[in-house]
């Protein structure tokens, strides 16, 4: 048993230097990923094959809508706090405070319409079924995701 | 007599010795392992290492295809398991890199995290 002490040495290290060998060619990809300056533009391409030319088109219309986004949500919690200060003062839902709430909901739709196309517009930069890959994917994680919550989520629903 | 007796069993053994021919094939390797008993032997005590080197030859001598087939299991067996543990690692990455996008573009999501 003694003289097999290191030949079962040898083993250990052969699955130990194989192991980390492979974890680590494995992980190197993502690991790579992680490490640029905008790691989820870059798993998009990889994710979706992108080649150069549509990567940097999409990363065009990521930085034009990123602002575009913001604005809306700022006007959108301007407005929330409008709402919040007419209701403290009035105590109850006057035109004032219906009038904020269709402005908010306004602007809370034109949030989405400009979601939805940048989404449509990001999908069209792919190639045809990467688009459709994407579209489906988007739509099951926010807009899908969104509707197959409602009946869980909303407390009138479990009734 | 009884002095007589030995010294003709000798003379008969002796000459029996000396018609005793070995027909039997020596294993594989016998010289070289008795030589290398020899040396080792009279050598001064080896290093720890060369005792492990020295086991390590002593399996490769005799059981190469077993020594050889357990080391091709083992690197296998490394392979794998660092492939499935990195699969794990992946896809958790995947996961998050893609919420983390989906969080870039979605503002209602921003929020729900």
């Amino acid at each position: 048993m003694k003289k097999l002490l290191p030949f079962i040495g040898v083993i250990v290290l052969v699955v130990l230097v194989a192991y980390a060998a492979s974890y680590y060619c494995c992980v190197a990809p993502v690991r790579a990923l992680q490490s640029v300056q905008e790691p989820e533009l870059a798993w998009l391409q990889k994710q979706f094959s992108l080649n150069d030319t549509e990567f940097q088109k999409i990363c065009r219309l990521h930085s034009e809508y990123l602002p575009q986004c913001r604005d809306t949500c700022a006007k959108i919690s301007a407005k929330n706090s409008e709402i919040r200060e007419a209701l403290l003062k009035a105590g109850k839902v006057t035109p004032e405070v219906e009038t904020l709430m269709a402005d908010a909901a306004a602007l809370r739709l034109q949030c989405q319409k400009n979601m939805l196309g940048h989404f449509l517009a990001v999908s069209h930069t792919m190639p045809p079924e990467q688009g459709r890959r994407y579209l489906e994917w988007i739509e099951n994680s926010t807009l899908g995701g969104m509707q197959d919550m409602m009946p869980d989520s909303c407390p009138a629903c479990k009734k | 007599m009884t002095q007589q007796n030995h010294q003709n069993e000798d003379v008969n053994l002796s000459r029996t010795l000396k018609s005793w021919e070995v027909n039997s094939p020596l294993p594989q390797g016998f010289e070289r392992n008795v030589w290398n008993r020899i040396r080792r032997a009279e050598s001064p005590a080896a290093s720890p290492f060369e005792e492990w080197i020295a086991a390590l030859r002593t399996v490769f001598q005799f059981h190469r295809a077993l020594a050889c087939s357990l080391l091709v299991v083992a690197a296998a067996g490394g392979v794998g398991l660092g492939k499935f543990h990195a699969s794990t690692v992946v896809e958790k990455t995947n996961t998050e890199l893609g919420e983390r996008y989906l969080a870039s573009i979605d503002p209602y999501l921003r929020n729900a995290h």
